[in-house]
């Protein structure tokens, strides 16, 4: 560590690097900044504004984006539900303090070539999982089913299941191994030493990181109404596409609300977990 | 009951144990005496079977260390119970759970599942008891990783009971205390042993505490046996030479 901290690059050819690359990206996306200012953006930012206010909260309509933001919230829940059975075994399998256990901790050279694969294997699909975004796996998994939360929650299960396993494993192998490998030398099973001497040290760390991750999901159940899974985000959208800007207002202070209040209580928690 | 012939174990080109052989009998109380490195801690490990000697043979009570595996493996291991050095408890648990821990050899998956999230009521007497006996029952309840280092050491040797082993061995029980407290411990150690029958091996460095507590030593030094008497026939210039320089004899030979 310290002879690649010595081996630094001076700093300035690192600085024209860095502003060569911005140059390159300006070009290759056709970023325009100044489009901001245009006649034309500003009318149109203009005009979107006016009709945005004030946002349409006649009686049933905001009844109607409650029940919305519920189906969000519970998509959410239900994906990282999914993304926790998904990661578990995962993280657990994808631990090296976890699958050998003792040996782990004596550094014995008879791993089991078994314990190496099963090892091998729940890192290389975490590493899968987490790989395609979300919203990618609710697109393939609309052409599976159809529109609706289903896809949806499929899609939050799998790639935050393999963020959950990577996470998890890490945590495991975080933990102090030898109360385990002292739990196995009373004749204690791998199984038993991994619940009383590993785990209760990596569960508050994991509890406090799926709080956080549901967090993200409640944001990512949204967006992914935009592609038909349902909720807040899909009303946002629709209200979009006729032009009813109050009501995508509405819509978008209902999600702002949800988020900030999810984002209080997974604070709440790692706090209680920290 | 343990029959120990040219041990011997390496780590890398590090060799801890070298040619050890030892016999204890069922009921007998020894004290393993040496300085740090002397191979004491390898030794114990070799004892309770979490390392393989690379030469030599290991008996417990019959079972030879390296002809068993599985089952049979973790039925020998929970007859012999280990009080570590670092004491080695779940932090997170409480002082309940960690001494029920001592026991998960006998369980089942299912029972080891329902034991941490409900222990029953027999369970939680038992380790009252328990406690009761090395006198923290107070802390029943109370997390492991916020007690002190002399409770902590309370807890290890209440969990090394509860596990209801014929060897408790215990690695530097007292390194961690007062000399008050340390007395008080080894008292405890040696007269539960006894009343309940169980052979007990004791690693210390202090050597006017295993004169004082124990009728057999054994000097370890440099991975080797340098001698093994009853207390009675080894003087305490005997002693002060060995931790001087490895040898009971002054001359060093």
């Amino acid at each position: 560590m310290s002879t690649r901290r010595r081996r630094r690059r001076p700093s300035f050819p690192r600085a024209l690097l860095i502003l060569a690359i911005l140059a390159a990206s300006f070009y290759g996306t056709g970023f325009r900044p100044d489009l901001l200012l245009t006649e034309h953006a500003v009318g149109n930012a203009g005009r979107f504004l006016r009709d945005c206010w004030p946002p349409y909260l006649d009686d049933g309509y905001a009844l109607r984006l409650g029940k919305l933001a519920l189906d969000t919230l519970a998509t959410a829940f239900l994906g990282t539900v999914a993304a926790v059975l998904i990661g578990f075994p995962l993280g657990v399998f994808g631990s090296r303090s976890a699958v050998f256990g003792a040996l782990f901790v004596t550094g014995e050279a008879r791993r089991g070539r078994l314990t190496k694969l099963l090892y091998l294997t729940a890192r290389g699909i975490s590493a899968l999982l987490r790989s395609i975004p979300e919203l990618v796996w609710a697109f393939l998994f609309v052409r599976l089913f159809s529109l609706g939360p289903t896809p949806a929650v499929l899609g939050i299960g799998i790639n935050y299941g393999g963020m959950l396993g990577k996470v998890y494993s890490e945590q495991l192998e975080h933990t102090n191994p030898t109360p385990a490998a002292a739990i196995e030398a009373t004749g204690a099973s791998r199984f038993s030493a991994f619940w009383w001497g590993l785990l209760p040290q990596a569960s508050g760390a994991m509890s406090a990181y799926t709080a956080y991750r549901f967090e993200c999901a409640v944001r990512a159940s949204a967006i992914m109404g935009f592609v038909g899974a349902g909720g807040i985000g899909q009303e946002i959208q629709l209200s979009m596409q006729y032009f009813q800007f109050d009501r995508v207002l509405s819509g978008v202070l209902v999600l702002v609300l949800l988020v900030a209040l999810i984002e209080l209580l997974s604070d709440a928690v790692q706090r209680r977990f920290a | 009951m343990i029959q120990l012939q040219g041990i011997e174990r390496r780590f890398g080109s590090v060799a801890a144990l070298r040619g050890v052989a030892l016999e204890v009998q069922e009921g007998e109380q020894l004290a393993l005496v040496g300085p740090s490195g002397a191979g004491k801690t390898t030794l114990f490990n070799v004892l309770n079977f979490t390392l393989l000697p690379d030469a030599g043979t290991y008996r417990f009570d019959g079972v030879e260390a390296a002809e068993v595996q599985g089952d049979a493996r973790r039925e020998v291991r929970r007859r012999i119970a280990t009080i570590h050095q670092s004491h080695d408890l779940v932090g997170r648990l409480s002082t309940l759970k960690n001494v029920l821990s001592g026991r998960l050899g006998y369980w089942g998956r299912m029972e080891a599942l329902r034991n941490l999230v409900a222990p029953s009521r027999a369970a939680v007497a038992a380790v009252h008891g328990v406690l009761e006996r090395v006198g923290i029952a107070e802390k029943l309840d109370e997390r492991a990783d916020r007690l002190s280092g002399g409770q902590k050491q309370r807890v290890a040797i209440a969990r090394a009971l509860f596990q209801d082993a014929e060897l408790i061995l215990a690695d530097e029980p007292v390194a961690s205390v007062d000399p008050a407290r340390a007395v008080s411990l080894l008292e405890l150690l040696t007269q539960t042993a006894r009343d309940d029958g169980r052979t007990l091996i004791v690693s210390l460095h202090q050597a006017e505490l295993a004169r004082r507590f124990f009728p057999r030593i054994v000097g370890l030094h440099d991975g080797r046996v340098a001698f093994d008497r009853p207390t009675e026939e080894l003087s305490e210039d005997e002693l002060a030479a060995f931790f001087q320089n490895g040898s009971p004899s002054p001359s060093g030979l």
